[in-house]
């Protein structure tokens, strides 16, 4: 596949010295949906608006579609941007701001009602063509916002937090709409979010950013499963980091202790020297409930004292306690009741185990203590 | 009840001073005038009547209907000169500026003339465009003219200018209000769609900053409209503005009726000039949320 988009070594500093964007190299294939997740300021924002011309590199240069845009005002360049207030024109009503861009493009006027008419039949609002933006609802909003990006036929669509201004239920059908539309119609989308479900739910290739750089690029499953860092598996998802020390290493596997737990963690990577200190990262999710022959051969089998149950309606999340300040926590899908569910009391055992497949493992002693990213 | 007693009485006392000081300096005053504008004049006395001979004689005699126009027009020119001197500078000062020190710095010395004496500032202008002032001095030591021209000040040209002068902060800080609420994605949606700097201010800015445009246009219509100083000092001969005529009318003149008629129908320019802005602003008013 060919990119349609390269951000070769861009580099944005801003007013005070703030490097916003450091050093960033990326590569969008074309007809993708590609997604820069971090948390506020870690640059995506920046990246997203150097593409559609709003701020300009200090270094490095964009190509779009073999073309070099790096220092083309935004009216210049074949994108568009869906704003995250949606920047619909107040004083025009929704079929003048569809129709906005067209009359630049060198449309006739009928030609042009008519792709407008098109647009608005898609998004289903033709009964509100003279109305103003301000008499719609916020999810008719981001529709003619969305119709209005689309009509001038973009090469990459790009999407400034596109949920943000919308409550949890409407937020989650605009993520199954918006992923079929980009099916549907093959065009390059290019997202930012701070959202881990929406770029997850959402994206081919997830790019991961923090304070200006690029921590790990690929598909939501591999970000997810194969965290290359601590930073990636915790803000995908959520993660128990676990410290310890390495006893053994050998064969592809790894035995790790971790003060009254001894693990074993399958290798992804070269093996860590005996009596490294290490991090390990164990999904909730991954954890199973019991112990001995309950749990599928080689499975890690731990026991620990169980802290605090969290109901969650369809889940439960379990604190377990497995010793010298080391706390799990387990995430369980409710099939039945919590009733129906086998739970010693809070402060009894229970048995646990996991696949030492599922543990990553990262050398260094790492951020424990890593508070959940949003 | 005897809370919501005490709660109406707290009202009561609250109110009550504005409205009564309301009453007394604009109600009254305002009541007595248009009944004396009905009044007879013998001078140099004025009887009580019912008639309108008063305001046929504005419209009867050829000279207040001129002043009248002259008013009008040299107000429009004024709003005109105003809004081309204000409009850029406060565009500079909301989208080009981009330290909010320095733009605040320049915006308090745009406004700060305002603290200063009005009859001050339009004697500054008498400094400057005078016969011996600071203008011809500098054009003689540069050489472009031998003797002072005597063009520059006494006449129309001078009062517009020294007023568009003093109501400069007068649209400046209503076009400052409404052009800084723009959204700048509105500029950036524009922007991205294709339409470049100038049709996005035409597109999307101007518009935008139409109810700061009209406030500022009632502003200084209305300001100079009403405005009797500068016709005096930097006027000349032929720049008597209706103000002039009523000063004359209640003073050398003592024909206090005729005065008051035409004082009723400056008010009534006024007064519809305001409500027209209103309702166009009201039309027009947006939702930036």
């Amino acid at each position: 596949m060919a990119a349609i988009l390269e951000i070769q070594n861009v580099t944005k500093t801003f007013r005070g010295g703030v490097r916003a964007v450091d050093d960033v190299t990326l590569a969008v294939e074309e007809g993708e949906f590609l997604t820069i997740l971090g948390p506020s300021g870690c640059g995506k924002t920046t990246t997203l608006r150097m593409v559609g011309g709003f701020e300009y590199p200090d270094a490095g240069r964009i190509v779009l579609d073999g073309r070099d845009v790096t220092d083309l005002p935004p009216y210049r360049r074949p994108v568009n941007m869906m704003f995250q207030d949606f920047a619909l024109f107040p004083h025009l009503t929704v079929a003048q701001n569809i129709g906005y861009g067209l009359s630049i493009a060198g449309m006739s006027r009928r030609e042009a009602a008519r792709e407008v008419e098109d647009a608005l039949r898609t998004i289903e609002l033709l009964d509100k063509a003279d109305r103003r933006p301000a008499e719609l609802s916020i999810g008719q909003k981001q529709r003619v916002a969305l119709a209005r990006a689309l009509i001038r036929r973009p090469k990459i669509l790009l999407l400034d937090e596109p949920m943000s201004a919308l409550d949890a239920k409407l937020r989650e059908s605009m993520q199954v709409e918006l992923k079929r539309l980009h099916d549907q119609i093959g065009l390059t989308f290019m997202m930012v979010t701070h959202d881990q479900t929406e770029a997850l739910v959402m994206s081919d290739r997830i790019v991961v950013m923090d304070v200006g750089r690029i921590v790990q690029a690929g598909t939501p499953t591999e970000l997810y499963d194969r965290p290359g860092t601590p930073y990636v598996a915790n803000f995908l998802g959520t993660s128990n980091m676990v410290a310890g020390t390495v006893t053994e290493a050998a064969d592809g596997t790894a035995r790790v202790s971790c003060g009254a737990a001894d693990i074993s963690v399958a290798l992804q990577g070269a093996a860590p020297a005996v009596g490294a200190r290490v991090t390990l990262s164990i999904r909730p999710e991954k954890v199973v409930l019991g112990g001995g022959s309950d749990l599928p051969g080689g499975f890690n089998s731990l026991s620990g004292q169980l802290r605090d149950v969290f109901f969650h309606g369809d889940s439960v999340r379990l604190a377990i306690d497995i010793g010298a300040e080391r706390l799990l926590n387990v995430h369980r899908q409710l099939e039945t009741g919590l009733q129906q569910m086998p739970l010693p009391p809070v402060g009894g055992t229970v048995s646990l185990g996991f696949d030492p497949a599922s543990v990553i493992l990262f050398t260094g002693p790492g951020d424990a203590s890593a508070d959940d990213a949003e | 009840m005897r809370y919501a007693r005490r709660r109406r009485l707290e009202f009561a006392a609250l109110v009550s001073a504005p409205v009564i000081w309301w009453v007394v300096v604009l109600l009254v005053p305002y009541i007595i005038m248009l009944m004396i504008s009905f009044y007879r004049t013998q001078f140099p006395f004025h009887v009580p009547d019912f008639q309108i001979a008063n305001y046929l004689k504005i419209f009867a005699e050829s000279q207040y209907v001129t002043i009248l126009l002259r008013s009008l027009k040299i107000s429009i020119f004024v709003s005109i000169v105003t809004f081309a001197l204000a409009y850029p500078l406060t565009y500079f000062l909301v989208f080009k500026v981009r330290s909010p020190r320095v733009r605040t710095i320049i915006y308090v010395a745009t406004i700060v003339p305002l603290w200063v004496s009005y009859l001050l500032r339009v004697y500054t202008w008498k400094i400057v465009l005078g016969t011996e002032g600071i203008l011809n001095t500098f054009l003689i030591w540069v050489g472009v003219v031998n003797e002072p021209i005597e063009v520059l000040i006494y006449n129309q040209f001078a009062m517009v200018i020294t007023m568009a002068y003093i109501f400069t902060p007068f649209m400046v800080m209503p076009i400052y209000a409404t052009l800084e609420k723009i959204p700048r994605s509105l500029i950036e949606g524009s922007k991205d769609l294709g339409v470049g700097s100038i049709g996005t201010f035409l597109r999307i800015t101007l518009p935008l900053s139409v109810p700061g445009i009209l406030v500022g246009f009632t502003f200084t219509f209305c300001f100079s409209f009403g405005d009797f100083i500068s016709p005096r000092l930097v006027g000349g001969p032929y720049s008597n503005m209706i103000s002039n005529v009523i000063s004359t009318q209640f003073g050398q003149a003592m024909d206090w009726p005729f005065g008051s008629a035409l004082s009723m129908i400056m008010l009534f320019i006024v007064l519809a000039v305001i409500t027209a802005s209103d309702r166009f602003e009201r039309a027009g008013r947006l939702d930036l949320g």
